[in-house]
Formats: structure tokens, C-alpha cells, sequence
């Protein structure tokens, strides 16, 4: 049975604890807003440029670039997005999760890893993975240089064949309250869609691009590139890619504080639950204490 | 007078959206003007001024960079970023500039040097535009000026 004094000590223990989470709340709800308006800002151009690019595929000659094939041969590299820090719910385990599932059914000779985040880049150390580049602590405010050289790895290892795939996992982030992990193949642009590794995976985008169906494909058309397709394309193709690695970093980044918000959100509802039982105990124990002392009193007296 | 639906994205916003008569752009191959009923048409766009004609009116934008898409539905600008050319604020503009080219002379990591560089780009590129219109539209209400 504790003492009146242990309860009290463990009440006070909650209290700075739940001060703690209180903290973290407001700061990760002020870094949330911020990165929600973010990622919500680059949104119309990235899911643009999705579009062109499907269309851009759809519409010209498979021989024009050298994305717009598929690679037989080459690895398989995925850029893995996760926070640096824990204490975000279960948002770090659901994208671990997802990638090590897709990836487990690769040999790890066969799969190159890039990360950003530093809980991604112990997991997959600790797995013994080929780690091929790294970046942590892009949380507070990731720019387009930050993906740059991520995408400059994915680009030159399709095209030069050295990959056969590459995958992006990351945080899809849908509102405040809802993120999913997900999966998108960056490359081949157009992916068997039945293949095997698909089918183990739930969350799984098969669309990178979009669905066909929200393009402008009602009508056969080819585009017509000035100057020429080989001055166009390439610069198109790496501006777009850098944009859609760009957007997955800020909806992984978006979700985290959001999480993390959440998260600490209901610590502190705990806490304060938690203090209110405690200090129930309290002060049933104590008046047990004075009831008590009241009887040995009176029974001495009589 | 015909008109097609035009859409000016940048990577902040949805800057544009609506139906337009024409739309002159600068491609790194030239000067275009796009009319109604255009060919399927990509091409990159260089830093430079983007006028459109709405209701025979002239609209003037700042454009720093991006991709042109002509489709038989709509043309599309992706610019990486794009300002009304009456909203460009020429003293910050030069500011930025100063700003922009006294990084560029301190520091030689080349990350900061690109933002600065592009930093840079934005800013000549919104002086430009901005003196070209003062002395564009200046010209029919004063005459005899110069």
C-alpha cells in the first residue's frame, strides 16, 4: 500500500511530465500549421506535373527518353521518408512497416536504400541494408535543394539502368487527423500493375501518375516539343521528379507534426485523468488518515 | 472573340485560372504568342514577362522559369514562381537583389549559392518587368515625356 506521500510524489511527477507534453503539443501544432500550409501550397503543382508527365508518356514516343522505358535489369533503390524523432504515435512504425514489406521480398544485395529521417536510417542500418545517401534533421523546414540530391541518385540510376525500380515511401499526408504510409513508384513511369510485389502491399498508390481516366486521353493527340525533345524533356522530367520527391518530403513532414501534435495531445489528457485519479486516492487516504487518528483519540479518552 | 482556359500554377499557388483570348509567353526557343485551338504543344519558359489578353486588356505577369503545356483542353504554365506584374514591389525587388549578390560574394557552398542565385534571377527579373510596364504604360498618358 503506498503512502499519502508516495502518491503525492507521483502526482507531482505527472504534473511536470504532462507539462512536458503540453510543450511538445503547442510547439509541434505551430510547426504543423506551418507545415501543413506548405505542403498544401505545392500540392496544384506537383499533382499537375504527375499529370503532365502521364500525359508526356501517353502521348509521345517511348524511344524520346530513356524514362519512358523499362528497365529490365538494375536494382532496386527506395528513398524511405520518416521523422528524425519518436513520440509522433504510430506513424514511424506504419511507414517502417510498409517499406520493410515491399522490400523484404528483395534480396538485400538487390536493394539500394536512401533515407531521409533519422529513425528510418537506424532501422534500416540496423537490418544491414545498403544505405547509398542519407539526410536528417530537414524537418523544420525542407527546400527543394534538400531533395536535390535524391533525386539527382534516382534520375541518373534509372536512366543510366543501374536501377530497375525506385520506390518513394513516405507519409501521405490527407488531413490533420488522417496520414497513411504509402508507396509510389517513381520509376518505370508505367509499372506492370498485377506484378508480384505489388500484391502484398495494401496501401499501395498503383498509379503514380494518376488514374488515366482524369487525363485529357478522350482525344489521341501527340505533343510537339520545342525546341526539340531531347533539349525538353530531360529538363521536364527532372524538374517534375525533384517535385513529386519534394511534395512526398513535405506530406511526410506535415503528417509527422501533425502525429506528434496528436500524440502529445492525448498524453497530456492522459496525464491530467491520471492526476485526478491519483489525487482521488489522495484525498480518500488522507481523510481515512484523520478518521482514524479521530477514533484512537476518542477511544483513549473514554 | 474565341478564347481557351488557361492555368497559371506555381509552386505556392493556383496563381490563374480562367478563360483567355492570348497568351504570350518566352520560351528558351523565343517569343510565342498562343491562340485558341494551339497544336499539343511542350516547351520550357524562361524568366520573363507573360502577358495574357482578357476582354482585349492587356494582363502582365513576372515568370520566373517553368513548363508551357498546350492541350487541345487547356494550357497550363507550371512556373516556379509567378507574380502579377502591378503587384511587384520594386524596392524590396532591389533589395533582394543586393541581398541575393552580397551571399553570392560571401559564401561558396554551392547550396546557398543556388537559392541565391535563384534568389537573384527573381529579383532582375521582377525589375525588369516592372520598368518595362511603368515605361510601356507611361507612354499613351504622357506623351511628351522623354
Amino acid at each position: 500500500m503506498p503512502s499519502t506521500r508516495d502518491i503525492k510524489r507521483r502526482i507531482k511527477l505527472i504534473k511536470t511530465t504532462s507539462q512536458i507534453t503540453r510543450a511538445m503539443e503547442l510547439v509541434a501544432a505551430t510547426k504543423m500549421k506551418r507545415a501543413e500550409v506548405e505542403a498544401r501550397s505545392t500540392q496544384a503543382y506537383s499533382s499537375r506535373g504527375r499529370k503532365i508527365l502521364r500525359a508526356l508518356m501517353e502521348h509521345s514516343d517511348t524511344e524520346l527518353s530513356p524514362f519512358f522505358k523499362t528497365n529490365e535489369k538494375g536494382k532496386i533503390l527506395a528513398l524511405v521518408i520518416t521523422p528524425d524523432r519518436g513520440l509522433c504515435g504510430a506513424l514511424t512504425g506504419n511507414v517502417l512497416r510498409q517499406a520493410v514489406a515491399l522490400l523484404s521480398k528483395y534480396e538485400k544485395d538487390d536493394v539500394d536504400i536512401m533515407t531521409i529521417g533519422k529513425v528510418g536510417q537506424d532501422t534500416f542500418k540496423r537490418q544491414g541494408y545498403n544505405i547509398i545517401a542519407t539526410a536528417t534533421h530537414l524537418d523544420w523546414k525542407p527546400k527543394i535543394f534538400d531533395i536535390r540530391p535524391f533525386s539527382k541518385i534516382a534520375l541518373d540510376g534509372y536512366s543510366s539502368e543501374k536501377y530497375r525500380r525506385v520506390y518513394l515511401i513516405f507519409t501521405h499526408f490527407i488531413s490533420n487527423s488522417v496520414q497513411h504510409p504509402a508507396i509510389r513508384w517513381l520509376f518505370p513511369f508505367s509499372p506492370d500493375d498485377e506484378s508480384e510485389d505489388m500484391l502484398h502491399v495494401k496501401t499501395l498508390e498503383k498509379y503514380p501518375l494518376g488514374p488515366k481516366e482524369d487525363l485529357h486521353a478522350t482525344e489521341k493527340f501527340e505533343y510537339l516539343f520545342e525546341p526539340s525533345p531531347a533539349k525538353v524533356l530531360p529538363f521536364i522530367i527532372r524538374n517534375l521528379v525533384e517535385m513529386e520527391m519534394y511534395q512526398a518530403l513535405l506530406d511526410s513532414n506535415a503528417g509527422e507534426h501533425s502525429a506528434r501534435m496528436i500524440a502529445m495531445h492525448s498524453a497530456t489528457e492522459n496525464a491530467k485523468e491520471l492526476v485526478g485519479d491519483l489525487s482521488l486516492t489522495f484525498n480518500q487516504m488522507r481523510q481515512e488518515g484523520i478518521t482514524r487518528e479521530l477514533a484512537e483519540i476518542s477511544a483513549s479518552n473514554a | 472573340m474565341s478564347t481557351f482556359r488557361l492555368k497559371i500554377i506555381t509552386q505556392e499557388e493556383v496563381l490563374l485560372e480562367q478563360e483567355v483570348e492570348s497568351l504570350y509567353v518566352t520560351t528558351i526557343d523565343g517569343d510565342i504568342t498562343v491562340l485558341p485551338h494551339h497544336t499539343p504543344y511542350v516547351s520550357i519558359l524562361k524568366p520573363a514577362e507573360v502577358i495574357i489578353k482578357v476582354g482585349g486588356k492587356e494582363e502582365s505577369f513576372a515568370c520566373t522559369g517553368g513548363i508551357l503545356e498546350v492541350t487541345p483542353e487547356k494550357v497550363v504554365i507550371l512556373a516556379d514562381s509567378a507574380v502579377r506584374t502591378e503587384k511587384i514591389d520594386e524596392e524590396a525587388a532591389l533589395k533582394a537583389k543586393e541581398r541575393a549578390e552580397s551571399v553570392m560574394a560571401e559564401k561558396l557552398e554551392s547550396r546557398e549559392n543556388a537559392e541565391a542565385m535563384l534568389a537573384l534571377e527573381k529579383a532582375l527579373l521582377h525589375l525588369r518587368v516592372a520598368q518595362k510596364r511603368k515605361h510601356r504604360s507611361s507612354l499613351p498618358t504622357n506623351p511628351n515625356q522623354e
